[in-house]
């Protein structure tokens, strides 16, 4: 019992110190308004769970406490993760929106080991859509609210084709094995380039940094003449430019990473990351609950709604900031 | 019983001996049975063959080492190239840092699971220290610091909070330190590190051999301080102790509680100092660092053929196993394998090499009946 006490005391500690310092608002502090709109007489719970407390799901969050000021039939209520592989932490949280009651529930998936739980709250007619990640061979979702990440793909290798000499040589750091969104990023790349460049290496990051370096340096060292990279997520990348600093070749190759993090941004600005592909976390956030919100109503929605990809260069990198 | 019916078979004596009595032999020398005569030769053959193989396997770990590097640098012809070796020497550093400060826990018959999240808080702590003050000395005491804590926690919590076991207050710190980096840094890497730190993980030496990065200089010596401290200090013997027979340490009156301490912060404080490794050589700090590499330290600690049931493991064999998991990654990058045959090819690496292990501890026990026959 008594280390039982230790132990639950120890994650309760840590639990929330991380909601304190990541997730201030993460608690519902919608209150029920007054005002009868008159489109629904009952208020509808919607809850929205995020992967784990990073820039990208705080914006998501921002969004969607933004669109909830802003209508009033709708009340969202928030959960996340620990880690982007925290499966154990989402089941759990979408079985305390199930017991919490709500009508829908809007969720970036961690992994399709959620999808068995998300089907129970189906089957207890609660609606559920896919953010950010799709669970392809799950058909209980009621709509993906999610970047093309294929057409991210394809707008990153189009961009590659005109900026490379034909026949040139490319690497490509892959993101997670076995992730669908991450894997269409490469593949929608792969489309875009169409064949004019050689890809001379496809190596798995798992969207770490160091892993990133650690590639970076073997792939430049395997091979010296390298023209360009292109990365799945941001991170990796971040790594391999450091790589490419340590082998002298500063700004001599070409760099296009995905997902335009602060940390991307930043190195495009200063002309040590060529380009990335952004994505719109903001849309997501809005547009998932928005979703959401109407499939609890019985509105018959869009399958897949895309939340926009863009490039980011040196000319507009001030705008991503 | 095998070591008992194989030399017969060599002797081709038919009929002296027959499997039947083997198991009476199993527990008392062969020579109560035989009169020394007829078993005198065969035994020095046995005993010549049973010592060669072991002397092999007891290279175990570098013999397999050596094995794939022969094998890559036949598959790449960058492999064995300097710029190549030293990209696996700062490939391996953080991992190899990580291995010793596992090895000490492990020596204890302890686990360290919060090392990864460790080196991921510490590279927090020293990214912001340094974009406050922006200088060396504080922010690289300040990583310091924060890893020395987590294993203050980790050793305090297991002995005198007197959880059942080192996996448990490990598995909670691994929790608390992600989630201290992740709060402290809002989720997103910091960037910066001070010159020194940059040098120390980036850097190489131009003074020898531009090769050589000065990381594989702070793992040689932070693996010479372990090899003291195990060697030359009593207190390094007391860890052994401590793991190998926590019975007889207790008779002896060596201060278990403050030898288990002392290797949990130990342990922390080598996060610490592989943090620095890292951040120095991505000139940041970031929660999401160190993701898993827990299980890397563990992995090397085990392919040098440590016992998880404590007393027994070497520093030179953790760093063999640290560099042997450096190897194997940074080969398949060159060659461009698949990653999911880089995991099972180290799966299979850490398979092979403990069966190594297993096969030596037989042939040893084996080796001394031997001896004892033939004398």
């Amino acid at each position: 019992m008594k280390i039982k006490k230790h132990v639950l005391a120890a994650a309760a500690a840590s639990l929330a110190l991380l909601l304190a310092a990541c997730t201030p608002e993460a608690t519902p502090t919608e209150s029920p308004d007054p005002v009868d709109t008159g489109t629904a007489d009952e208020v509808l719970t919607i809850g929205l769970i995020t992967k784990f407390p990073v820039d990208f799901f705080d914006i998501m969050q921002d969004a969607a406490r933004e669109w909830d000021e802003n209508e009033p039939g709708a009340k969202v209520i928030f959960a996340q993760g620990a880690s982007g592989t925290d499966d154990e932490g989402v089941i759990a949280a979408i079985q305390s929106m199930v017991a919490q009651g709500v009508d829908a529930i809007a969720i970036t998936p961690t992994s399709p080991n959620v999808a068995a739980e998300l089907q129970k709250a189906v089957d207890a007619g609660i609606a559920v859509v896919l953010i950010d990640n799709d669970i392809p061979d799950w058909d209980g979702k009621s709509a993906l609210v999610a970047t093309d990440n294929y057409a991210g793909g394809v707008l990153a290798g189009e961009w590659l084709r005109e900026n490379l000499p034909e026949g040139a040589k490319i690497a490509v750091m892959a993101g997670v094995l076995g992730n669908p969104s991450l894997d269409a990023r490469v593949d929608g790349m792969i489309e875009g380039l169409d064949g004019w460049a050689e890809i001379v290496a496809n190596i798995a990051t798992d969207c770490d940094q160091t892993k990133g370096l650690n590639a970076g340096q073997d792939i430049l060292t395997a091979n010296p003449e390298l023209d360009a990279i292109y990365a799945a997520c941001g991170p990796p990348l971040i790594g391999a430019l450091e790589a490419i600093t340590a082998a002298g070749r500063d700004g001599q190759l070409i760099t296009v990473g995905f997902d335009a993090s602060p940390d991307e941004v930043a190195a495009i600005i200063a002309g040590r990351q060529t380009a990335s592909i952004a994505q719109f976390p903001a849309n997501m956030g809005s547009l998932g609950v928005q979703a959401a919100f109407d499939a609890a109503r019985g509105m018959s929605i869009e399958a897949n709604i895309d939340t926009g990809t863009a490039l980011v260069t040196k000319d507009n990198a001030a705008d991503f900031q | 019983m095998q070591h008992t019916d194989s030399p017969d078979k060599r002797v081709a004596v038919p009929g002296t001996k027959g499997s039947v009595k083997a198991p009476a032999n199993a527990s008392a020398p062969p020579e109560t049975v035989h009169p020394t005569v007829d078993n005198d030769r065969p035994s020095a053959t046995k005993l010549r063959l049973v010592g060669t193989v072991l002397a092999l396997l007891r290279m175990g770990p570098l013999l397999i080492l050596v094995i794939l590097v022969v094998l890559l640098a036949n598959l790449s012809p960058v492999f064995f190239t300097t710029l190549n070796l030293g990209n696996v020497l700062v490939q391996s550093a953080a991992i190899a840092i990580l291995a010793i400060g596992q090895l000490l826990v492990i020596l204890t018959r302890g686990i360290d699971l919060s090392v990864g999240s460790t080196l991921a808080l510490s590279s927090v702590v020293g990214a912001l220290v340094f974009a406050e003050t922006g200088s060396a000395f504080p922010t690289i005491v300040a990583m310091l610091a924060a890893g020395a804590m987590i294993g203050a926690l980790n050793g305090f919590g297991y002995v005198y909070g007197r959880l059942p076991h080192p996996f448990i207050v490990t598995l909670a710190t691994l929790s608390i330190a992600r989630g201290l980096a992740l709060g402290l840094s809002g989720g997103q890497p910091i960037s910066g590190m001070p010159d020194l730190v940059r040098t120390i993980g980036a850097g190489s030496a131009t003074w020898i051999a531009p090769w050589i990065p000065n990381a594989a200089f702070l793992v040689a010596g932070v693996a010479i301080l372990a090899i003291l401290l195990l060697n030359r200090v009593v207190w390094g013997r007391w860890i052994y102790a401590v793991g190998g027979s926590p019975e007889g340490a207790r008779r002896l009156g060596i201060p278990r509680s403050k030898v288990l301490v002392s290797v949990y912060i130990l342990s922390g404080t080598l996060a610490g100092v592989a943090a620095i490794v890292t951040s120095g050589r991505l000139n940041a700090g970031s929660p999401t660092f160190g993701q898993l590499s827990e299980l890397d330290a563990i992995a090397a600690v085990v392919i040098g053929g440590a016992s998880f049931l404590g007393g027994r493991g070497k520093v030179s064999h953790a760093l063999i196993g640290a560099l042997m998991i450096g190897v194997i990654r940074n080969g398949m990058n060159l060659l461009n394998i698949e990653a999911f045959l880089q995991l099972i090819v180290i799966g299979v690496v850490i398979f092979i090499a403990v069966e190594t292990d297993v096969i030596r501890g037989q042939l040893e026990s084996r080796f001394r009946v031997l001896k004892a026959a033939a004398e």
